[in-house]
């Protein structure tokens, strides 16, 4: 039912769903319901936190739906400031006693070597993301994970292009850095 | 395969970054979402209700509009009383005599015996 909507662009699928179109609506929502579920879980590491992100964060779209300015943002880059606030408040309520970023304390990745003492890749690389300050954080995300270009992703942070392609050598540098330790395991099992 | 000061070159870091595979959104999750759906604002105001509403508006203002405009209830418009008037010589205009009525003004003055003043 949905799948016959994938030719029509967000903007259509947002004004039919705005008139209780429950097709158009689920189009949407199946669009970019992934999405945003990865972007809330490459941030946090968290499955069912990312989860519950992305449901409040269609839910807000649902609302918005109804007074929808198609000249405005797209999308995409709608759902993706409103999840990024949401993870945000979930980082900000884990760490309410100390305001000293340490991602140490406050990351749910739990790193223990297997039982034959090698690290879950996956485990060492999402924590060392996770640690990124969150500009660099989400550029990397955005452009190496959600496929978006440079250019989009510096429309989608407000920055210009140059000062987007510097923070994403920024976070490359960064994680490169922060897999250091464990670089022996991860070239191991990586390539 | 390292770099030259011993980090990871592009290759190992883009191999270490793939490692990372987002979970699909659960089944309960969409389901969810989708009965998200937008509700829009439901209209009850049929056609049909709409003209009476208008209907009733009209016929209200015009009331209003007729209540403004007329103050009191106008007296019914009676002829002047001619015959009360005694004119043996026939010296009042007639003109006086049919729009003798209290409300059109006189241009005309009369002396007290009711004759007309030069």
């Amino acid at each position: 039912m949905a799948d016959d909507l994938s030719d029509i662009r967000d903007d259509e699928l947002v004004r039919r769903a705005a008139k209780g179109d429950q097709s158009a609506w689920a189009a949407l929502a199946d669009r970019h319901l992934a999405s945003v579920v990865a972007f809330a879980w490459y941030r946090l590491g968290d499955r069912v936190e990312a989860e519950d992100i992305a449901q409040e964060t269609l839910l807000r779209f649902a609302k918005k739906a109804l007074t929808w300015e198609p000249d405005g943002a797209k999308v995409r880059t709608w759902l993706y400031r409103v999840a990024g606030n949401l993870v945000i408040d979930r980082q900000r309520a884990r760490k309410p006693v100390s305001p000293i970023e340490d991602i140490e304390e406050t990351s749910i990745i739990d790193i223990q070597p297997h039982l034959d003492g090698k690290l879950d890749t996956r485990r060492v690389v999402h924590k060392a993301l996770i640690a990124l300050p969150a500009r660099q954080q989400v550029i990397l995300i955005l452009v190496y994970y959600q496929g978006y270009t440079v250019k989009e992703a510096a429309g989608m942070l407000a920055v210009s292009e140059h000062a987007a392609e510097s923070l994403l050598a920024r976070a490359r540098k960064s994680m490169r850095s922060a897999l250091e330790p464990d670089k022996e395991d991860l070239i191991g099992t990586g390539t | 395969m390292t770099t030259p000061n011993g980090q990871m070159n592009d290759d190992q870091l883009n191999a270490a970054l793939d490692a990372l595979r987002p979970p699909v959104p659960s089944d309960m999750l969409v389901r969810r979402v989708h009965l998200m759906a937008p509700a829009p604002q439901k209209v009850f105001m049929t056609t049909r209700r709409a003209v009476a509403a208008a209907l009733l508006m009209a016929v209200g203002a015009a009331t209003m509009l007729h209540l403004a405009t007329s103050n009191t209830v106008a007296p019914p418009v009676t002829p002047a009383a001619i015959a009360a008037i005694s004119d043996p010589a026939g010296e009042i205009p007639v003109s006086d005599l049919v729009l003798g009525d209290g409300n059109t003004p006189r241009t005309e003055r009369f002396s007290m015996a009711g004759l007309p003043l030069e």
